[in-house]
């Protein structure tokens, strides 16, 4: 099956060519005010051989791998990485759809809200033309403060995803310039209503545990985060549904807040449902045993090919 | 039209898993019995190992899953070694059997615990089978919850609109289901049973029903019905008195055509 013909050595998949690519591109993304000096190349691409030839883990994995052992080695944080060459540049707003993407946007700050946490420093609600995104600027990053209804180009930024819904992080790489002139800020058009049955609910809903780290919230799977490895999770309620009229399919995701709302339970009942049962499948279970089957008024914004339930409520 | 199929892999019905959401799902179609059980066709749209079965509906519309509301009357354990439940569930035009056994288990566990009678809500894929050159529907369950009678005769309305507006295209439609449900169901297609099922949901929620001018009556039947079928002088469709040990038997023993 191995149609390698770069490959010199027929055992190995992945090419040496291939590796150090691979290996100068892990090494660009180090700072070189780092303390300590940095692997050669070689050993780098040494590493990745190894898991790649030896191991048999896919490129994209090993170098993901690569480079959370670096970042461990040298106490350096995500946000302290360099990606040159991956930023989008200029985007819009309503265009972002990919999780940790480096973008640049011109926006109007539309609204400051009070920050939750002592490492955010601000954060709100910015627009441009094409619609509005949550943004969240860290506080050690130690960035200019935004004025509400003012004008700033935001370049190195990065995109999140939360649950579908996207948002934009301003952090130490980021940059800020004050721009003239205004923005005509495109409405959140993306907002549905929806009449139909809940056909079903997937599984990963229910009690979950998310990972604790403030910029991660990953769901866990079997206690493990994918970023963060075996952490202690932090509990927490969602529900991933899909409406069908009959026409259509939608799916749609209740977040904590709603799914206490439509399901009459709270995070606190469900987790004693499931230390009663020694299992957490059993809140996911009571789940589909209330709400699946039964015909709904929708309401909620649409991100991507999921609609994000603001409310809900049956519909007699 | 490429999610993962379950029928092909016998140890997982989990159709709600990530995997097959992330590559589309398929609608659920809403039909009464009196249709779902006439749709008897069931085809594959590709060649391909995991391509989804589909359900030729009579009125020219094909359903890879049903999502529906009815009464179970009576839950039956047909199996031979393994459990495996039977449910007969009734909408205003007939009766339609469920089918759950391992593979099925949030459906095998709750149609166990269920005390019928008692309104039920069902996603559930359509199968074909054979016995004695009788070819009959069986449906696998997805999803099984308790409902109550408002969601019930939300699902019997919606289902009379979804009905109608089928009926009412067929005639001049051009739709590829509409030209296959003539050549498959050929002589034996009489849509008219299908409007009279429309009459009779309507009844039962105590809506006006629709008289045709030109309404062929409702003992008109098919080669897809059972000759035992009759209808009472209300216009209700009497329960098909097909011969249900013998169902039991073949669907218990059917490898099904999956």
């Amino acid at each position: 099956m191995s149609s390698n013909a770069k490959s010199a050595d027929p055992t190995a998949d992945v090419p040496d060519a291939d590796l150090s690519e691979a290996a100068t591109g892990i090494l660009e993304q180090f700072p070189n005010d780092i303390d300590g000096d940095l692997p050669s190349e070689e050993e780098v691409a040494s590493r990745l051989d190894h898991m790649t030839n030896q191991y048999k883990v896919p490129l994209d994995e090993a170098r993901r791998a690569a480079v959370s052992h670096y970042r461990d080695v040298f106490g350096l944080e995500y946000d302290d990485l360099e990606f040159p060459g991956q930023s989008a540049g200029d985007v819009t707003l309503s265009s972002v759809d990919q999780d940790e993407q480096w973008v640049d946007v011109t926006v109007k700050v539309v609204e400051l809200w009070d920050p939750t946490h002592d490492s955010i420093d601000q954060v709100g609600l910015i627009g441009d033309e094409s619609g509005q995104l949550k943004f969240t600027k860290w506080a050690k990053a130690e960035l200019p403060a935004l004025d509400e209804g003012s004008i700033y180009e935001l370049s190195n930024v990065i995109t999140s995803e939360y649950e579908g819904r996207y948002s934009i992080n301003l952090n130490s790489r980021s940059n800020i310039e004050p721009v003239d002139g205004d923005i005509d800020v495109g409405a959140d058009v993306k907002d549905v209503q929806r009449s139909a049955p809940m056909v079903a609910i997937q599984s990963g809903s229910g009690l979950i545990k998310r990972c604790p780290d403030e910029d991660c919230t990953r769901v866990l799977q079997n206690g493990r985060c994918a970023e963060h490895g075996d952490v202690d999770g932090e509990f927490d309620l969602r529900i991933k549904a899909v409406f069908d009229d009959g026409e259509t399919v939608q799916y749609a995701i209740f977040d904590r807040e709603a799914t206490e709302a439509i399901a009459g339970i709270t995070l606190e009942e469900a987790i004693e449902q499931a230390m009663d049962a020694l299992d957490t499948s059993v809140v996911e279970e009571s789940l589909i045993d209330v709400l699946v089957g039964r015909y709904y008024f929708v309401e909620g914004s649409i991100v991507g090919r999921y609609l994000l339930v603001n409310e809900a409520e049956q519909h007699r | 039209m490429s999610e993962s199929n379950p029928e092909a892999t016998s140890n997982s019905t989990d159709t709600e898993n990530s995997n097959a959401g992330r590559q589309g799902r398929q609608v659920a179609k809403r039909a009464f019995a009196a249709e779902i059980n006439d749709a008897t066709h069931v085809f594959k749209q590709s060649d391909e190992e995991r391509a989804p079965n589909f359900a030729l509906l009579p009125s020219g519309e094909v359903a890879n899953r049903y999502f529906l509301v009815g009464t179970v009357t009576e839950v039956n354990d047909v199996g031979n070694e393994d459990e495996y439940l039977q449910a007969r569930v009734v909408d205003p035009t007939g009766t339609m059997f469920v089918y759950a056994g391992q593979y099925q288990p949030q459906a095998a566990a709750f149609l166990s615990g269920l005390e019928p009678p008692a309104y039920v809500a069902v996603t559930a894929k359509p199968s074909a089978f054979e016995s004695d050159g009788e070819t009959y529907v069986s449906l696998r369950p997805e999803t099984t919850t308790r409902v109550d009678n408002v969601t019930r005769n939300q699902w019997v309305a919606e289902t009379i609109e979804c009905t109608q507006a089928r009926l009412d295209a067929f005639p001049d439609s051009d739709n590829e289901f509409v030209a296959m449900s003539r050549e498959q169901y050929g002589d034996s297609l009489d849509l008219d049973i299908y409007r009279e099922a429309i009459n009779d949901a309507r009844e039962d929620l105590g809506m006006d029903v629709v008289h045709r001018s030109d309404g062929s009556d409702s003992e008109t039947t098919t080669e897809n019905q059972n000759d035992d079928a009759s209808v009472d002088e209300d216009g209700d469709a009497e329960e098909e008195a097909v011969d249900e040990a013998e169902i039991a038997a073949a669907v218990a023993n059917a490898e099904f055509e999956e």
